[in-house]
């Protein structure tokens, strides 16, 4: 079986995921417990950094989607950040673009939550 | 069947025949008895007679009662029955004769001699009915002796049958009885050899304990019945003269079993009372070799599960003599993340309320058994801490076990077993409820495996349904273009899968070309797959452009779908007349165009449908028109063709893609599809495809 790690970062306020591995069907009900894990903690501001994530899926797209809408209700987001040309194609292809905020750099990710804030 | 019917009515009308010759001999006797104390004449050769037939009277009178006694492998108890009414009912007749007195007759020393022929009638009758009841006694006794047959049993019981046969007979043709030494030495020769015969009592050991109480009691009324018997017979009472009388013969046979009977039956009291104290460990082990039986029948049991549980339960009573007994299976919750339920399966003899409040929270029993999978046992019900605050509201519990059922020490259940009494389950109980509970774990386990097997293999049956459909659902046939070829491939992962293809004749020119791909796989993306198609069906051909029908998709599914799931769409219409061809994209992967030896990747924007409300999704669509000349191939396909990997983990990818694209141009679409499947398949090593794949190819012709 493929791999697939999530570390938890708190870099206060926002949470930051770094994934590593394949995320794909087998492996996206982790992510889906990590997401469950900080929404029920009431953390709402999450950063993912993809700067180890090899493969990403539909069904690991999914699970973004399937909590997002809930996030930016509680006034929280999902960014993303560092991602490789490859899973950054995956992303493109879909429109994910369109969707979310993709950065090159997970500090920029994590500023723009603090600004926002400030603002 | 037929045979037996046969031969039991053979055996019935043998019986018959031999009751009415009896009958006849009797009468003749008799008639003879009459006419010699008339004419007080000896006949001589016609007295032989007389005692010939006398003898024969009973011969006949056992023929007959061979045919309507039991047969072999009759209960021990039974026959104790028979022997008990035969001596009732003759001591009864015994009393009544002695309320008549009878003195019609002359007595020399031991000559009988009746002087009317009332005397002589009753003389007749006593010596026939004891004659009768000695025989009945002699075969009970017989069937009780050969209950089971070991070496000589046969060949000892035969030897007494002779001494009593030749003790019986010597007395033929004496005058007077006291005068032969001979026939006294036969006789007590006869008494021995019963003696001899009367340690055979293997039929104790197969009673239970209550029925050697009744073989004791039954032994010791039998006992003295047999010695108020044997003295009836003393000299001087009313039987013996009759007996005396009417044959010698028959006198000493009849006081042989008399003496022969009381041994037995003495013998048979004394056995019964030894047994008694190892009767509940007699008991005991003919429980465990029962329920060692039992357990194979459990095995066979193993399909319904239901039965096997009861009769688990049923077992668990019957091994332990609980009052009652049930059974608790764990179940896994798939849902609940791996918490586990106890479900009731099996119960007897009480409540389910009452099992709620043993294994409920408040006792711990259950906890207990998940913890440290050992048996418990509560001896005080009502005094112990765990059970003393609901003992209360459950009665008529005094002690209690609770065993863990263990499958490669997982535990897969807890059977609980109460007794009335306290401190009811000792070590040797436990022991073997324990042993018990082992084996019914094992049934349980098999069974549950059975019944996943049987359930799985359901699903899959219904799986190659689903999968049939599905084949119906992707587009049977392809149709033939003017101056197109086309072609059209697709494969699940599983047996159903969520990629899509469609192609639609919108108008007299125009085609629709449809690829998507619905995230995730297996039956749910099969479902949305399904939803996919009824959406082209329902609206490619009232939509003039093909972002006209994208965005007419995602209002349709955008909300209506689970939001972690969304598809990938890519549409093209192709107008035949000027060989151009309307593209959209909905997040799906890219189609590719060659043409004059070059490949075009056309990517129009577009976001996933299902992703986003109409908002974003129909300001950000765009639509492109691409014009296909002579030769040029058009290529639809989903990630399943681009994500293939090698053993190496590395993509099949878009370049190797185009790579066989260019390289086999020159071929049809049917044949560059084969190619591309080829490329594929030899890059991953793999005979088949671990994603859902689809390739849809467009050719123009070149002339």
């Amino acid at each position: 079986m493929t791999d697939f790690v999530i570390k938890v970062r708190n870099v206060e306020p926002v949470h930051v995921l770094e994934l590593k591995g394949y995320l794909d069907a087998h492996t996206a009900p982790k992510l889906e417990e990590t997401f469950q894990d900080l929404i029920d903690k009431g953390n709402h501001q999450i950063v993912v950094n993809c700067s180890n994530l090899s493969y990403i899926s539909s069904a690991g797209l999914g699970v973004f989607m399937a909590f997002v809408e809930d996030l930016r209700e509680k006034q929280g987001d999902i960014k993303f950040s560092n991602m490789t040309d490859k899973v950054f194609n995956v992303f493109d292809l879909l429109g994910f673009p369109l969707l979310y905020e993709i950065f090159k750099d997970e500090k920029e990710a994590v500023e723009k939550f603090t600004n926002a804030k400030n603002n | 069947m037929k045979l037996s019917i046969t031969q039991n009515i053979m055996t019935k009308i043998s019986g018959a025949v031999s009751l009415a010759v009896a009958g006849v001999l009797f009468l003749i006797v008799f008639f003879i008895d009459a006419v010699q104390k008339n004419l007080e004449i000896d006949f001589g050769l016609v007295v032989q007679l007389r005692n010939l037939f006398a003898v024969l009277t009973f011969v006949g009178i056992y023929l007959f009662i061979r045919t309507i006694m039991p047969k072999r492998s009759v209960q021990a108890l039974r026959l104790f029955g028979i022997i008990f009414i035969t001596i009732l009912s003759f001591l009864a007749v015994f009393l009544i004769l002695r309320l008549i007195s009878i003195d019609g007759y002359e007595a020399v020393e031991m000559q009988i001699t009746p002087t009317d022929y009332l005397t002589l009638l009753f003389f007749s009758l006593a010596s026939v009915i004891s004659g009768t009841a000695a025989i009945i006694f002699l075969y009970t006794i017989s069937q009780l002796i050969f209950f089971k047959r070991r070496k000589g049993t046969q060949r000892n019981f035969i030897i007494f049958l002779v001494l009593l046969g030749a003790a019986s007979l010597s007395t033929w043709n004496l005058q007077s009885l006291e005068k032969s030494t001979l026939s006294y030495i036969l006789f007590m020769g006869a008494v021995i050899a019963g003696i001899a015969n009367s340690f055979k009592f293997s039929w104790i050991v197969y009673l239970s304990k209550r029925e050697k109480m009744f073989s004791i009691g039954y032994s010791l009324l039998l006992f003295i019945l047999f010695i108020i018997f044997n003295v009836t017979l003393s000299e001087n009472g009313f039987i013996n003269k009759s007996l005396l009388y009417y044959s010698y013969p028959l006198q000493f046979f009849v006081r042989i079993v008399a003496i022969f009977s009381v041994i037995y039956f003495g013998m048979s009291f004394v056995v019964s009372l030894f047994h008694l104290p190892t009767a509940e460990a007699f008991d005991r082990k003919r429980i465990e070799l029962s329920s060692v039986q039992n357990l194979s029948k459990l095995i066979t049991r193993v399909f319904d599960f239901k039965d096997l549980v009861q009769t688990v339960t049923n077992l668990t009573i019957e091994v332990s003599e609980a009052r009652s007994a049930w059974l608790e299976i764990i179940r896994h919750d798939d849902a609940g993340g791996g918490t586990i339920r106890f479900e009731l399966v099996a119960h007897k003899n009480i409540m389910p309320a009452e099992i709620d409040l043993i294994t409920g929270d408040d006792t711990g029993l259950r906890r207990y058994s998940i913890e440290t999978k050992k048996v418990v046992v509560v001896d005080e019900f009502i005094r112990d801490r765990r059970t003393r605050n609901i003992a209360q509201s459950v009665r008529n519990i005094g002690s209690l076990i609770c065993v863990p059922l263990l499958s490669q020490n997982e535990l897969i259940g807890i059977l609980y077993a109460a007794k009335t009494i306290e401190y009811g389950f000792d070590e040797e109980d436990t022991a073997l409820i324990s042993t018990f509970a082992d084996n019914a774990s094992i049934a349980i386990e098999n069974s549950r495996l059975i019944e996943q097997s049987i359930k799985r293999e359901r699903l899959q049956q219904e799986l190659m349904v689903a999968q049939k459909v599905q084949k119906k659902l992707l587009s049977q046939t392809i149709p033939k273009l003017a101056g197109f070829e086309l072609d059209a491939f697709s494969s699940p992962a599983f047996e159903v899968g969520g990629d899509y293809y469609d192609i639609a004749i919108l108008g007299e020119k125009r085609i629709g070309i449809v690829v998507g791909d619905v995230s995730g796989k297996g039956v749910s993306a099969a479902f949305y797959m399904a939803e996919l198609k009824g959406i082209f069906q329902a609206l490619s051909k009232s939509c003039t452009s093909t972002t006209e029908f994208l965005i007419k998709a995602n209002n349709a599914l955008f909300g209506s779908i689970e939001k972690s799931a969304f598809i990938s769409l890519i549409y093209a219409i192709l107008n035949i007349e000027n060989a151009t061809l309307g593209l959209s994209r909905a997040g799906h992967c890219p189609m590719i165009h060659f043409q004059n030896g070059k490949v075009n990747l056309h990517k129009p924007t577009g976001i996933g449908l299902g992703l986003t409300g109409a908002s974003l999704f129909n300001e950000v669509i765009e639509e492109e028109s691409i014009s296909v000349g002579p030769g040029d191939i058009c290529v639809f396909y989903t990630d399943g063709v681009t994500e293939a990997r090698n053993p190496e983990g590395e993509e099949f990818g878009t370049e190797r893609l185009i790579g066989t694209i260019v390289n086999n141009s020159h071929l049809n679409p049917q044949e560059l599809r084969k190619a591309i499947l080829d490329d594929i398949t030899s890059y991953t090593g793999l005979d088949s495809f671990d994603d859902d794949l689809t390739i849809l190819i467009l050719k123009r012709n070149i002339a």
